[in-house]
């Protein structure tokens, strides 16, 4: 593909979501934290908001990385992947199919001073896997992950600020 | 007459240039706000009825047996076998692993950099995944989230056909697993 064309989706993309977002449209949206820090700080805050809530980091993704070497674009972009064993047994028990989720994912998402980081959509599952075992799962998970996001916007103290 | 009209044209310039600009830039705001409204209108040309959760049962096979057949499935998918763990990795003593669920990772990087460049949410599917599953009674499940009902949730008709070809590849490579 073109850079040309590249840039042409980029810049389409971003409008089309600013365009969803003011229109209400979207079904639900992934918790969302920002800072001004660099990806190694943001990295140490994340484990350490992570690990206050009983959580692990359990692999880290370097996608940026792995896209350069092989000579694509730099999407600029991290994954992690967190866990904690009391949820993979309970959700092997209780919501197999919630397995799927497990370890949950944080996209870790760097600009130029600046490192946000974005959860899966657990509002959205939550639509979809509405029975009685799955929704106290899910509202569970996603506030842990919002609890580790407010940590990391708080440089892994607990802080007020909502991601 | 004439050359006193020149001049005063070239005197007008910078003017004209500065319209001229105007113009294009507003000519370029009019394209993008008629391609909103397009990519808007083709939003709903795509029903929401994905299911979540793809599932393929492997009667016959063992978890070993139908992981060896998935990664060579999605190798002849040219898609890059990433890595595999088991659902509780890194959470308890290696020896205390569950055996029972196998988490397959991979992905195909053009696929990857395009999507990302539509949509940075489209992390949320990165890296592509199948999750094998060995109930009590020994018989195996493949599964995977459908990337196109996650794609639904994001609403961008942009990233949407990128992701109904992903769900494509994934029914071909649980077809090939299950044959």
């Amino acid at each position: 593909m073109s850079r040309a064309m590249i840039a042409t989706l980029k810049v389409a993309g971003r409008l089309l979501c600013l365009l969803t977002l003011s229109l209400g449209s979207v079904q639900a949206a992934p918790l969302i934290a920002s800072k001004k820090t660099d990806p190694r700080a943001a990295f140490d805050d994340l484990a350490i908001a992570a690990s206050n809530h009983g959580y692990t980091i359990v692999k880290l993704q370097p996608v940026d990385s792995a896209m350069t070497k092989r000579g694509f674009d730099n999407p600029h972009v991290r994954l992690f992947f967190i866990g904690k064993a009391e949820a993979v047994r309970e959700a092997e028990e209780k919501a197999p199919l919630l397995m799927q989720m497990l370890p949950l994912r944080i996209v870790m998402i760097l600009r130029k001073d600046e490192v946000a980081l974005m959860s899966d959509d657990f509002e959205y599952w939550r639509q979809f896997f509405s029975d009685t075992w799955s929704r106290p799962l899910l509202k569970q998970w996603e506030e842990d992950m919002r609890a580790i996001l407010n940590d990391y916007a708080g440089n892994g103290r607990p802080a007020t600020a909502s991601p | 007459m004439h050359l006193q009209t020149i001049c005063r044209s070239m005197r007008n310039m910078p003017s004209l240039l500065s319209a001229s600009l105007r113009g294009m830039s507003m000519l370029r705001t009019i394209t993008r706000l008629a391609l909103l409204l397009l990519l808007t209108v083709a939003r709903s040309a795509y029903a929401a009825d994905e299911v979540p959760i793809l599932i393929r049962n492997l009667p016959g096979y063992s978890l070993d047996q139908a992981n060896a057949a998935l990664i060579s499935a999605i190798t002849n998918h040219n898609y890059t076998f990433v890595r595999q763990q088991a659902a509780d990795a890194r959470l308890v003593p290696q020896v205390l692993e569950g055996r029972k669920v196998r988490i397959v990772y991979f992905c195909n990087f053009a696929k990857m950099e395009r999507a990302l460049n539509i949509d940075v949410r489209a992390a949320q599917m990165l890296p592509c995944r199948f999750t094998l599953v060995e109930a009590e009674n020994g018989s195996v499940s493949l599964i995977a989230i459908n990337p196109a009902w996650l794609s639904e949730g994001l609403n961008n008709p942009l990233l949407h056909p990128d992701c109904l070809e992903l769900k494509r590849d994934y029914l071909s490579i649980m077809d090939e697993v299950s044959l």
